[in-house]
């Protein structure tokens, strides 16, 4: 029982539309890690994230750290927010500019493309996002708001046309040669 | 059909098929529906809003005043659409609209004879008497004879949608200034954006037959089109219209995408720099008749022949002020075989135009004033051209009446939005260019990603000295309105002389059309009228939208489930398999009552409350706000936050806990458990829990940064069920508790951290239903787990899960207040009774305020019990208390009102709480409770807010 919580959501395959998102709850067990910013800084810039072997670090917050997997030694003041947090993995060629739509924050800006995550508002929803690739974005939502998070991308995904991305900029990759001057 | 076999840019391989008040009609892809109904001879297409005149199209743009309809199609209908902004589609029905019983034969026609009676101010000094006629008679009459089409009462079935694009360059209108702006910032690296309302680029271009870098406009357009697709900074949004500028460079726009999955789509673009290069629009010439299907812009006339290969009439008089695009026009005219029948000199005077419903013939005089009557069906004119500077001004931006240019001309801009080209008096191709690539250069270098070059800007193109003066009163300058020169003049005369006032008088400028031909117009017959220069007459407000925005695309997908964010508790799925009634409480979709078979809600709550105060019932408490205190501080830090004493709490300890706002007003009430020396854990009320927290944050970042104190809400991550009822301590026995549970080691008002089984839990002893209550929290994944255990578990006990309204009985019982009705904002400690949980020894938030003299005052209003004195009759929720009856005009004098009423099942006696002026010192009185709502009045006894177990003996059971 310990180790299988119920998911919070229904999100187990592909969105509707055109867009062939595919959209997947996946358990992440995640402390919060309470401190100092600058103790914070050796773990993580903020707004940023990391992957050290197989601990994963998100700062969305000056004084506070996400983490999973092996914690550092530290003396932090840590709570558990496994539960409380529930982690989407969006899928998909457009998944980052699908999203992209709908966040107050320009994901394609070059200081996000640095980072490569954000905590933001999707339309009225609050979530943290970041992503490897653009095509595999992984979404952090209060767990109260996921189900209805995940209808909400439902809602949107089925108001797009299979050929937004003829008339759109795409997401420029993060090596790519920068053209501006 | 008036089509040309060659020529225009329209796809003659497919053919679209439409309808227009039921004639089957064709097009073809590229066609707007104004040029196929044009192509199918069609010029009457509506009738004017007052005076219900023949209308045709005048323009072939979004200026046009006249001719509007209503579409239909798979999604519904749309009324007041322009048939010039409406891309043809297969399968469109068209209908006319403000014409009973149809467009040729409307019975509305008469007005027109009446039009010098119904003038401006008509409506205003007529329908004046009886008053009671105004809403009944008046109103409903002349809605039905004036005004547009009708809303389509069917539920909307498209799909809408609202996104968001940040760029660096933002390009509005893609004419010959727009696309070379676009062409400069794209290729220097800026990501660009370029939006264009037709759905084609080249705006005027495609009507014109200049030559651009040695090809045709047309060629050119198709080129930088080219040019700019394969650039992966750039977007080209076509059928796409900005039509708002907003703080910090934000242009809205609204986009009609081709393929029909969304029907339309609302973009917020952020843009660093904007370059408006929107163009102008072509004005009328003022003189009777000037409104007759026949009579169209020049502009329209060119663009029609050019770009869609429509012939628009046998015989034409050309009356152009500009010599160049008279010229043209007429060229125009001779591609299409067109027989010109006159060509005026702007030295003429247009008198009247003649015909039922299309041009006949055009009476005009020479500069001798010789009288000429030529018969024609088609007259092209043009008096000059007006700025569309719309999304300039709607930043709060005046634009000047400019003498050279003869019109509104926007004032030199400093950025962040550029005007330019037509949108800025630029009318010649080579100045246009030239302006586009100055500007664009500028803002290159502006946003330091080119050098500055200084390139020469081009000026605005002077009218021409001689232009159509205006004739006869009756000639229209709003056409959308009917508003003729008479109407001006009149309003001059009657005093309403200052624009905005001359604006509502006659109401010229308003409808959809937003004034887009007749403002300019309109200023100039002003000034004549009073006066006055046509610079110091200034212009009304600029408000977005440009032109009109449909509802269903400002919503967006934000409809019905989607509308706001909806928070569901882990026991969600759980509940909802037992058949729970839900409700929204603020954001949450919250349990209300679990009915049985076919049980009514009051039967279904009745049943819940017995089981919870006879034997076991379950709730969930999960939306409760709880926020994780940790930090050597944390203790000072609460203290603070609240305003009675628990610097004593042992560890494992549990206290109720009241915050106060600033002002000494009671903000939230909760609990506060310490889980170690330096560890509490907070809630706070549901509706107050994001409050809360970003109350308690804002304290510890800015007021106290000094407290080495962390917060951290944890709401979400535990799932929250309460066990209540004479048997809940049997029943957290029978869950495997891996800690003393007894009476003595786990007292009322205590937490304890273990498992019950293998769940990980903490419980806490605490009670809102007045019952023996635990408070079993588990992480939120292990909900279910945990709730099946207890059904299972608690059926020896016949345990039933209750929802919201047992929750506020079993409370209003036992006297305990909540949020938002005795927790309103206006209350202190002692209002509530709870002043003896206010501590005098410490400092925290609101204690200075509670100290004025008014919060301390005799006489305010204070929390009581009440029940009705003969013990049955239903106590009226929300009645008012009064001593006395209602006097024969049903008034009494108010001492105080009730905030909850209910019929208790436990007392089997009508209950309720109010508040009461100077109520502690009145317990015992007899009073009213009136509501003149339900028509009801009560006698009720003020008694103590508790009206069940008021020793607590239940609690510590």
């Amino acid at each position: 029982m310990h180790d299988h919580p119920a998911a919070a959501t229904n999100a187990n395959g592909f969105l509707p539309g055109p867009l062939g998102l595919r959209l997947d709850e996946a358990f992440l067990p995640l402390m919060a890690l309470n401190g100092s910013p600058r103790n914070l800084d050796t773990l993580v810039a903020f707004g940023h994230y990391t992957e050290i072997k197989t601990s994963l670090c998100l700062r969305f917050s000056p004084d506070t750290v996400l983490i999973s997997g092996d914690i550092p030694v530290g003396n932090w003041r840590m709570i558990d927010l496994s539960h409380g947090l529930t982690h989407l993995r969006l899928r998909g060629i457009e998944a980052l500019h699908f999203l992209g739509h709908y966040t107050s924050a320009n994901l394609h800006s070059a200081q996000l493309r640095d980072a490569r995550a954000v905590r933001c508002r999707l339309n009225h929803y609050e979530c943290a996002i970041w992503w490897a690739t653009t095509r595999d974005v992984h979404i952090l939502i209060e767990r109260s708001l996921a189900q209805s998070f995940c209808d909400h991308l439902g809602a949107l995904a089925q108001r797009h046309s299979g050929v937004d991305h003829l008339h759109s900029q795409r997401p420029v990759i993060p090596e790519a040669p920068d053209r501006r001057g | 059909m008036s089509r040309f076999s060659i020529g225009g840019l329209i796809d003659r391989d497919k053919t679209l098929t439409f309808t227009f008040d039921g004639v089957t009609m064709q097009g073809h892809p590229g066609d707007m529906l104004a040029s196929a109904l044009l192509a199918n001879d069609r010029h009457f297409v509506a009738r004017s809003l007052k005076y219900h005149r023949p209308r045709g199209i005048m323009s072939a743009g979004l200026e046009e005043p006249s001719a509007l309809v209503t579409v239909t199609d798979a999604f519904g209908s749309m009324p007041n659409l322009k048939v010039t902004e409406v891309p043809l589609r297969d399968g469109m029905q068209v209908s006319s609209q403000n014409a009973h019983p149809s467009l040729e034969r409307d019975r509305a026609a008469v007005f027109g004879l009446g039009s010098k009676m119904l003038s401006a101010g008509f409506y205003y000094k007529t329908f004046k008497w009886p008053k009671t006629g105004w809403a009944k008679t008046y109103a409903p009459l002349i809605r039905r004879a004036a005004g547009h089409g009708g809303i389509d009462p069917e539920p909307d079935r498209a799909l809408y949608d609202k996104r968001r694009m940040a760029c660096d360059v933002l390009v509005v209108g893609s004419g010959a200034a727009g696309l070379s702006a676009a062409l400069i910032a794209a290729q220097s690296g800026a990501t660009t954006v370029l939006l264009e309302q037709d759905h084609a680029l080249g705006g005027a271009l495609l009507g014109s037959m200049e030559q651009i870098e040695g090809m045709s406009a047309v060629d050119w357009v198709q080129d930088a089109r080219a040019a700019l697709s394969q650039l992966s900074n750039v977007t080209l949004k076509t059928r796409t219209l900005a039509f708002g500028q907003y703080d910090h460079c934000l242009i809205q726009a609204v986009e009609a995408p081709d393929e029909m999955t969304t029907k339309a789509i609302l973009w917020k673009i952020r843009a660093r720099r904007i370059i408006l290069a929107s163009g102008a629009i072509e004005r009328p010439v003022v003189f009777a008749g000037n409104d007759r299907p026949g009579v169209m812009l020049a502009s329209a006339v060119r663009l029609y022949i050019r770009r869609f290969s429509v012939g628009l009439g046998k015989c034409a008089v050309v009356a152009v002020s500009d010599v160049e695009e008279r010229n043209d026009t007429v060229a125009a005219l001779n591609e299409a075989g067109t027989k010109v029948v006159a060509v005026l000199d702007s030295d003429v005077q247009l008198v009247k135009t003649k015909g039922r419903h299309h041009l006949k013939m055009v009476i005009w005089r020479d500069s001798k004033g010789r009288r000429h009557r030529t018969p024609c069906d088609l007259l092209a004119m043009s008096n000059g051209w007006s700025p569309t500077a719309h999304l300039f001004a709607h930043m709060g931006h005046s634009l000047r009446f400019d003498v050279r240019t003869h019109s509104l001309l926007p004032s030199d801009s400093d950025g962040p939005l550029y005007p330019v080209g037509g949108a800025r008096g630029v009318r010649d191709l080579v100045g246009c260019l030239q302006d586009g690539k100055a500007v664009a250069h500028h803002v290159m270098a502006e946003l330091e990603m080119h050098k500055h070059l200084n390139l020469p800007r081009a000026m605005p193109t002077p009218a021409p000295t001689k232009r159509f003066q205006s004739a006869t009163q009756t000639g229209f300058v709003d056409l959308q309105n009917d508003v003729t020169r008479a109407d001006i003049a009149q309003a001059q005369a009657e005093g309403y002389d200052d624009v905005e006032l001359t604006k509502r008088y006659t109401t010229l400028g308003m409808g959809t059309d937003q004034g887009k031909t007749s403002w300019t117009n309109g200023i100039l017959e002003i000034a004549a009228f009073g006066n006055q220069t046509a610079g110091n007459v200034g212009h009304t407000t600029y408000r977005p939208p440009y032109s009109p925005v449909s509802i269903g695309a400002l919503v967006g997908a934000e409809v019905d489930t989607e509308m706001i964010p909806i928070h569901r508790t882990p026991f969600h799925t759980d509940f909802a398999r037992l058949g729970c009634v839900f409700q929204t409480s603020g954001h949450w979709l919250y349990s209300r009552y679990f009915p049985q078979a076919d049980e009514t809600m009051t039967e279904a709550v009745t049943r819940e409350c017995k089981a919870v105060r006879q034997s076991l019932g379950c709730v969930d408490m999960s939306t409760l706000g709880k926020i994780d205190v940790q930090g050597p501080d944390a203790l000072t830090f609460l203290s603070r936050m609240y305003c009675n004493a628990f610097a004593k709490l042992p560890i494992g300890r549990v206290r109720y806990a009241l915050m106060l706002r600033e002002d000494g007003y009671v903000f939230d009430d909760g609990t506060i458990a310490r889980l170690a020396k330096d560890h509490f854990l907070i809630t706070a009320t549901t509706a107050n829990a994001a409050s809360v927290w970003r109350y308690m944050q804002k304290c510890a970042q800015i007021d106290w940064p000094d407290l080495d104190v962390t917060l951290t809400s944890v709401r979400d991550h535990w799932a929250s069920l309460a066990i209540a009822g004479p048997n809940a301590r049997d029943l957290l026995a029978a869950l495997d508790p891996d800690f003393d549970i007894g009476r003595d080691a786990f007292p009322f008002a205590a937490v304890r951290q273990g498992h019950l089984g293998a769940l990980p839990v903490r419980v806490f002893s605490v009670s809102f239903s007045g019952e023996l209550s635990f408070e079993i929290n588990t992480p939120a994944g292990f909900a279910t787990a945990l709730f099946d255990r207890v059904l299972d578990a608690g059926a020896k006990w016949n345990i039933v899960p209750y929802g919201l309204e047992t929750l506020d009985i079993l409370r209003i019982e036992k006297g305990h207040i909540s949020v938002g009705t005795e927790i309103d904002g206006r209350r202190t400690p002692h209002d509530l009774g709870l002043d003896q949980l206010v501590s005098s020894q410490k400092h925290y938030v609101g204690r200075a305020m509670l100290e004025r003299p008014n919060l301390k005052a005799q006489g305010r209003a204070h929390f009581v019990g009440l029940r009705s004195e003969d013990g049955h009759s239903p106590i009226p929720p929300a009645a008012h208390l009064c001593e006395a009856g209602m006097d024969s005009q049903g008034m009494a004098q108010t001492c105080g009102y009730l905030t909850a009423a209910v019929h208790s099942p436990t007392l089997d006696q009508p209950i309720a709480l109010g508040f009461l002026d100077n109520g502690h010192a009145r317990m015992g009185e007899t009073l009213w409770a009136h509501s003149p709502v339900a028509g009801k009045s009560v006698r009720v006894r003020v008694g103590p807010v508790c009206a069940y177990d008021p020793r607590g003996d239940r609690l510590h059971a």
